[in-house]
């Protein structure tokens, strides 16, 4: 019952299907680039710099001649990708060291705990400024620094998640049933905290997304004449007062986005709770 | 001959408190065995130490000193490190928990739950899993279309028949029985016990009875042992005995039932002290009912009382008796 009870509360919200819609035309749009985008994004035609919106230019033209339209769909790829890449990865990370937390206990989930606590209290921008500076500039740098500032989110809440899974006596069943460590891990306790992963997943699929484009924005991540949202905004930011939709469009994107996938997030959750009631 | 033997079984506690550590026995020296096909019931109050018991026995924990024994050979390692001896006798030792819902996973269909074990010990194709799962279903009285039912959809009583066919399905020789009843309502309860009484008689299973309805355990059990404190307080090997306990604490539990209170003269006294967990300490030698028996001498406070045999069959720990 469980699942099949949550995706049908989850799907039964009209807005639902239309947020999951949009974010999917998103994403498609995203994929398609190169076969949807009118102009090549990297193509540089002075003489056409600042074009107002048109039907050749469907957002108008940035300060060297390039399309916007299609600089934000190829940007779509590198933002969400890279965003879900990260988010994916992580959250392998933290599941897989979480369970071992919270289902072994002892002295390895206090090392994996403080090691959390270690990380947690640690700025994840400075980190991502040294590692950046060690290893230079580069979006795979910022996408190994985010990671180590990642993970710990996961392994957190699922640690918590695992112990008290554990103590149902569901797990002891399984123990006198004879059933391996593994296997109550995998197949007792992994599906039971499955949901919940993938409601703090969509949220922090959100975050990842803010702050990949928030260090493009600085410089870190993404390289030119590559065009990603973060740095899109950032270059326009010169021309705010005499041509501010250079800023306006990858903006709008990033607004649209990551409200949405919050959004879903929600949703994800409120479907969540009354499953449990 | 006896199926389960339990030799002075201790375990002990470490309970951390403002930075201290105290050890508290969960389980002092206690003794007893389950004979082949014959149901002892296990009798106490919250806390007693019933139901760690019970977890020793089928090796989800291991005791701090003593042995346990099935069929002459040692269930248990006798230390605290050593993963317990779990595989070899899970097959014939089977637990049914006290919260059905609490004791299935709420992921799985009724089928999912019963084929657990028969995956574990058995080669069974999985056609052959699917008939004994009905055949199981069968047997503790539910349809085979219940089969692909989620464990949320089943009513508790249902359930708690699931969770039985689940221990039944590794063909076990013993049952761990803890507090089956106490999570169903008394209707309930008359079903599941009789159909523990007939499973019984048919499959010649040998139970272990825990709980603290004493009525219950009065219509399962051949024997009874009554439990205080983590110790044995009043042993009986033939239910027949029943109304010739005399233990004080065993006096008291009696004392609950309102068909005993009158028969019996015994009058709960009005200070109501709650059971102190210093009685269990590692240091305290004397009795743990000392606090609230209403009998109690001075030798109490300072002697551990001895099991003394009071007539054949019949064995107390108290120093008035």
């Amino acid at each position: 019952m469980g699942s099949k009870i949550v995706l049908k509360k989850f799907f039964t919200k009209k807005s639902t299907i239309v947020f999951l819609c949009i974010i999917a035309a998103i994403v498609i749009a995203g994929i398609l680039a190169p076969w949807i985008a009118p102009h090549d994004p990297v193509e540089q035609k002075l003489e056409n710099k600042f074009l107002m919106p048109s039907w050749e230019y469907p957002m108008g033209t940035d300060n060297f001649g390039r399309c916007i339209f299609s600089r934000i769909l190829y940007a779509t790829r590198k933002t969400l990708g890279f965003s879900f890449l990260c988010t994916v990865i992580a959250a392998a990370i933290g599941i897989t060291l979480g369970l071992i937390a919270g289902f072994k206990g002892g002295i390895i989930d206090t090392i994996i705990m403080r090691t959390c606590d270690v990380l947690y209290a640690f700025p994840s921008l400075v980190l991502v400024m040294a590692i950046v500076g060690i290893f230079g500039t580069g979006i795979f740098n910022v996408i190994i620094a985010m990671l180590i500032m990642q993970w710990l989110w996961y392994a957190r809440v699922v640690r918590n998640l695992t112990a008290s899974e554990k103590c149902k006596s569901y797990i002891s069943a399984a123990k006198v049933c004879g059933t391996k460590n593994t296997k109550i891990i995998f197949s007792h306790i992994f599906p039971n905290i499955i949901p919940y992963m993938i409601a703090i997943f969509t949220v922090d699929f959100g975050h990842t997304i803010l702050s990949i484009s928030g260090y493009s924005f600085l410089g870190l991540g993404v390289q030119p004449p590559e065009s990603e949202w973060g740095a899109m905004i950032s270059d326009g930011r010169s021309f705010i007062n005499t041509d501010s939709w250079l800023m306006f469009w990858p903006g709008i994107m990033i607004l649209i986005t990551v409200v949405i996938v919050n959004i879903i997030g929600d949703h994800m959750r409120d479907a969540l709770d009354s499953q449990s009631v | 001959m006896s199926l389960i033997e339990i030799k002075k079984v201790k375990k002990r506690y470490k309970v951390r408190k403002f930075g201290k550590t105290y050890s508290f026995m969960a389980v002092n020296d206690v003794s007893f065995s389950v004979e082949e096909g014959k149901c002892v019931g296990l009798v106490g109050e919250s806390g007693c130490g019933k139901s760690t018991l019970g977890r020793l026995i089928v090796g989800l924990e291991n005791p701090t000193e003593g042995e346990i024994l099935f069929k002459d050979e040692s269930v248990s390692t006798g230390s605290d490190k050593k993963v317990p001896k779990r595989l070899k006798f899970a097959r014939d030792i089977q637990m049914v928990f006290q919260d059905s819902y609490d004791a299935v996973n709420p992921k799985f269909t009724a089928k999912k739950i019963i084929e657990e074990p028969l995956k574990n010990f058995t080669d069974m194709t999985a056609e052959e899993r699917e008939k004994e799962v009905v055949d199981l279903l069968h047997k503790v009285g539910l349809d085979e279309k219940d089969k692909d039912k989620f464990a949320l959809e089943f009513s508790g009583g249902q359930l708690q028949r699931v969770c039985i066919a689940r221990a039944l399905a590794s063909g076990p020789k013993v049952f761990i029985l803890d507090e089956p009843l106490s999570s169903l309502d008394v209707s309930v309860q008359a079903q599941i016990l009789n159909l523990l009484s007939d499973i019984k008689k048919d499959m010649d299973i040998s139970y272990l009875l825990i709980s603290h309805d004493l009525e219950a355990v009065y219509y399962l059990a051949d024997a009874l042992v009554v439990m205080y404190g983590g110790q044995i307080m009043e042993k009986i090997d033939d239910i027949s005995y029943f109304d010739k306990m005399k233990h004080p604490y065993t006096q008291r539990l009696l004392s609950s039932i309102p068909a005993y209170e009158k028969l019996d003269g015994v009058q709960e006294n009005a200070e109501m002290v709650s059971m102190d967990l210093h009685v269990q300490a590692d240091d305290f030698s004397g009795c743990p009912y000392v606090g609230r028996c209403p009998k109690r001498i001075d030798l109490c406070k300072e002697k551990r009382p001895e099991m003394k045999e009071l007539e054949p069959k019949h064995y107390a720990a108290c120093h008035i008796l």
